[in-house]
């Protein structure tokens, strides 16, 4: 970080009372509050020290040089998907900024090399294997091996089709690209994917505050890119679609990139998929990549009601103020979810209550954790989780 | 045991005290953990610094650690260790009070009680709640609206996250003050936790396992409500009542140019006994949080006014002729008193629903009240002083304030007043918005807060929530040496090793 940059760090620090528009919807309720939590470790944790004012006073306490940068401070300013919640409501100078506050802290605990074991892990093991979990990188494409008309990106191919290191990885997160890649298949998309050529992309990297590997994971990837003449990404990873939609731009120029369920909406809609129908009622969770972070809330929900007998039940947190899961910035990876009040079962509970049968995702992530949720919860066997494509595929005629 | 501090200043001039350790840190340290469990008991720095840093004049003081309990026991068992090792204790929930009043001025352990956050209780043929001391105001009127919508309390003028519980123990400003009072006087049983960790029950609930009534047993709940700060032990458990919810509502502001017609007005209409609320605020605070909240400045900005009045009106029964009688019977008091306009608060759009509904979380939002400062200085500050007298008094308080924040240019002020109990009791309070980047704004606020201070006890006003300098302010120049030494006596005889909120009502 530069002199500069510190400084506008403190100003914003200081720009923060703490009136804590950080963990409630607020603003969305007039004329009727609700006042529903949105900051899924301050819930959690049912401690100041946890909600993003906590943790902005905890950065000031160490721009004022009275909070050493040690590991009680890291595991604080860590416990954090970095969702984005808290900057719905908050009107303050700084308020479109608290992630970025959060991201240039972190910077700071990575350049003293002040890290939770776990996040020290996952960086490293990015920066080893090109994934938080240390896997070969022969075994990305594993999921693919038993999946029809998935082959290697050529030049020509319409899309690449990136899946993301949970999707690539986790059994969970495997049957997203598995079934998307089926249902191209079926509407005669070409495309291919990378397989062992595929690599993080860095999104969470660079939330955990390794800026030099999240670069260098982005040089190498836009490499990539240029040299296979990529025209069209489709991306099954809401984190990768971040980073590549928003973040990649700021090095380079980059192909198109759309997440999958705007091509999938795109499919339906052409034609090119027949639903059949699907006698279910099923709620939709935002992933916070797609949604705060992109704006990205109606085609996954335009997919769902385009499905005959298919009744879709909102759960009352949704959209922009959807509570998050708890997975984001690398926290998937970490051991942070905890108690009977972690973000992933609180969220489950939220969605059985809303009455649905499935809870529809659009992220591996999210996948995981809400599938762990549902068994910590003890609701198996009365609300699945599923993603958009494996429903699609399920509907189909 | 002699404690000492070190001290950091910060950008702003304010200190930051970081106490010394207690010769026995470590012991105390484990045993508490075997009590809560190692994740609920905190040394480290950072999360001592979140505890100790506010946004206000004030400056930091920082606990020796940080405790949350979760159930009475657990907290009962934490007290007793502080007695063991006469360690000072103070007990709060959400740890951002504007005046500093959670702050332990001599280190010890800060007890967050912010796990405690069951709703034991709805109890909806006795019209009462059973909360512990966690539960916010938020959860509260969520739980309410979701599981019993015929039944509401009354809002607290704090954010969201603010503990209902603390609220009625430091009597503080709730929106319908005008037919409930103080939100004490809705207290009706409770547990205590004492300063020697012993658990005793108030009210009926002493006597029997109901917790619906509050009298006639000898009434102890003064020895723990209405601002001891903490320093007699901590209610774990309270009945509060709720109301039935009115089928029918109405909410109106009342534009006034001039403040003395406002006041009149304000007075006439609450002892008429014929609305729900009503608080005034300047024109000038309204028109500009309007403006920067929405972000969208209106085409023409509405003209300037002294003071605009929210009124609010209901039937409880849902009867039309009820709400047209009150709604008459407001415009034309608002007629007889010069105001330029009654208009419906919808008329206003969401911003000024927010402000006149929750004016603690506009207000405290940079974006609200101190906008004018946020912009250009480099941090944000909110401060407040307030009390509770005579309404006769508006005028003198509202003059006086203006008079002595003239004095003080650099620093933003928004009054508010409140009609409270029909008229019986009149809430003012000045809030100051400013950089607290800044030491000379720091300076200028501490200043104007002192005389505040001294020209509402001048008017038989008396200050809520008084941070330090103010208890210290009131104890030298306006206590009564009888009284003082009353209080000294009461804490003694609850408090022997002297460990709860020391140096709070103290000189």
């Amino acid at each position: 970080m530069t002199e500069v940059t510190w400084q506008k760090l403190k100003e914003w620090t200081y720009k923060c009372i703490g009136c804590r528009s950080c963990i409630t919807e607020y603003k969305k309720t007039f004329p009727h509050h609700r006042f529903d939590y949105i900051c899924p470790f301050d819930y959690q944790e049912k401690s100041f020290t946890y909600s993003p004012a906590g943790k902005i006073r905890v950065i000031n306490g160490i721009l004022e040089e009275v909070v050493p940068i040690d590991m009680h401070a890291a595991e604080i300013l860590y416990m954090d998907p970095l969702c984005k919640a808290c900057e719905n409501d908050c009107l303050a100078d700084h308020g479109n900024h608290i992630v970025d506050i959060f991201v240039a802290a972190r910077e700071r605990f990575v350049e003293e090399g002040i890290l939770p074991t776990k996040v020290k892990e996952f960086l490293e093991n990015v920066d080893k294997y090109g994934n938080p979990w240390g896997e070969p990188m022969g075994k990305r494409a594993e999921w693919a091996k038993n999946v029809k008309g998935v082959k290697k990106y050529e030049k020509g191919d319409e899309y690449l089709l990136y899946v993301g290191c949970i999707e690539s990885f986790d059994p969970i997160g495997q049957k997203i690209p598995s079934a998307f890649a089926e249902l191209l298949a079926m509407a005669e998309v070409s495309f291919g994917i990378l397989g062992e050529q595929e690599i993080c992309s860095g999104n969470d990297v660079r939330l955990l505050g390794e800026k030099g590997l999240f670069e260098m994971l982005v040089e190498k990837n836009m490499k990539t890119f240029k040299d296979l003449k990529v025209e069209k990404i489709v991306v099954i990873s809401p984190h990768a679609y971040n980073a590549f939609k928003n973040t990649y731009l700021q090095y380079g120029k980059m192909p198109e990139v759309i997440h999958y369920t705007q091509l999938l909406h795109k499919l339906i809609k052409g034609g090119k998929l027949k639903l059949s129908g699907l006698d279910t009622k099923i709620t939709y969770h935002d992933p916070c990549f797609l949604g705060r972070y992109n704006n990205l809330y109606d085609e996954p929900r335009e997919i769902l009601k385009s499905i005959p007998g298919v009744e879709i039940v909102e759960m009352k947190r949704n959209k922009e103020y959807a509570f998050c899961c708890g997975g984001g910035s690398g926290n998937f990876y970490m051991d942070y979810l905890k108690g009977d009040d972690a973000p992933n079962r609180v969220r489950v509970r939220e969605a059985y209550n809303a009455g649905a049968k499935i809870i529809a995702v659009a992220c591996g992530g999210c996948a995981t954790l809400l599938n762990d949720g549902i068994k910590s919860e003890d609701l198996e066997g009365k609300i699945e989780v599923m993603d958009i494509a494996e429903i699609v595929k399920k509907a189909l005629a | 045991m002699e404690i000492s501090f070190q001290k950091f200043e910060t950008v702003g001039g304010r200190k930051v005290y970081v106490p010394s350790r207690h010769e026995k840190h470590n012991e105390i340290l484990k045993e508490l953990i075997k009590i809560v469990g190692e994740k609920f008991v905190s040394d480290d720095m950072a999360t001592l610094y979140v505890y100790g840093a506010v946004p206000t004049e004030h400056d930091f003081y920082l606990p020796e650690m940080v405790v949350l309990p979760k159930t009475t026991e657990e907290l009962s068992e934490s007290i007793k260790i502080a007695n063991k090792y006469k360690v000072p204790i103070q007990v709060v929930v959400s740890a951002n009070n504007t005046g500093a009043v959670h702050h332990l001025l001599t280190g010890g352990i800060l007890i967050d009680l912010r796990r405690m956050n069951r709703i034991l209780e709805v109890n909806e043929d006795s019209m009462y709640t059973l909360i512990e001391p966690g539960v916010t105001w938020a959860d509260l009127w969520r739980y309410l609206k979701d599981n019993h919508p015929d039944l509401r309390f009354s809002p607290i003028f704090s954010p969201p996250f603010a503990s209902v519980m603390g609220n009625v123990i430091l009597d503080g400003h709730n929106k319908y003050g005008l037919i409930y009072g103080s939100p004490y006087n809705h207290a009706i049983s409770a547990e205590v936790v004492l300063p020697t960790g012993e658990i005793v029950y108030l009210g009926s609930r002493a006597l029997t396992k109901y917790w619906g009534v509050r009298n006639p047993v000898p009434d102890l709940f003064g020895l723990f409500l209405g601002g001891w700060h903490g320093a007699t032990g901590v209610v774990t458990k309270m009945a509060y009542r709720l109301c039935l919810k009115p089928k029918l509502e109405e909410e109106v502001i009342v534009e006034f140019n001039n403040a003395r017609d406002a006041f009149n007005f304000a007075r006439r209409l609450a002892r008429s006994r014929v609305v729900d609320v009503i608080h005034m605020m300047d024109w000038r605070f309204l028109i500009i949080y309007m403006m920067k909240a929405a972000k969208v400045p209106p085409e023409k900005p509405p003209d300037m006014l002294e003071l605009a009045a929210d009124v609010v009106y209901s039937s409880v029964e849902g009867e039309d002729e009820e709400i047209k009688y009150k709604k008459k019977f407001t415009e034309s008091l608002a007629q007889k008193y010069n105001a330029k306009s009654v208009k419906p608060l919808e008329e206003y759009g969401p911003e000024m629903y927010r402000v006149v509904s929750i004016p603690g979380q506009a207000c405290m939002n940079p974006n609200g009240l101190g906008i004018c400062f946020t912009g250009a200085g480099k941090g944000s500050g909110f401060s407040w002083v307030g009390g509770l007298g005579e309404d006769r008094f508006f005028e003198e308080l509202y003059k006086g304030t203006v008079k002595i924040f003239d004095k003080y240019d650099k620093i933003f002020l928004q009054n508010f007043f409140q009609e409270k109990l029909w008229g019986h009791i009149g809430c003012f309070r000045e809030i100051v918005s400013f950089d607290v980047c800044d030491p000379e704004q720091v300076e200028q606020v501490r200043k104007a807060h002192e005389e505040e201070v001294r020209l509402l006890l001048d008017h038989g006003y008396l200050p809520y929530k008084p941070p330090k300098f103010a208890t210290d302010i009131i104890i030298n120049e306006y206590m009564d040496k009888g009284f003082y030494q009353l209080m000294k006596k009461i804490r003694e005889a609850l408090d022997p090793n002297h460990i709860m909120a020391p140096g709070r009502w103290e000189l």
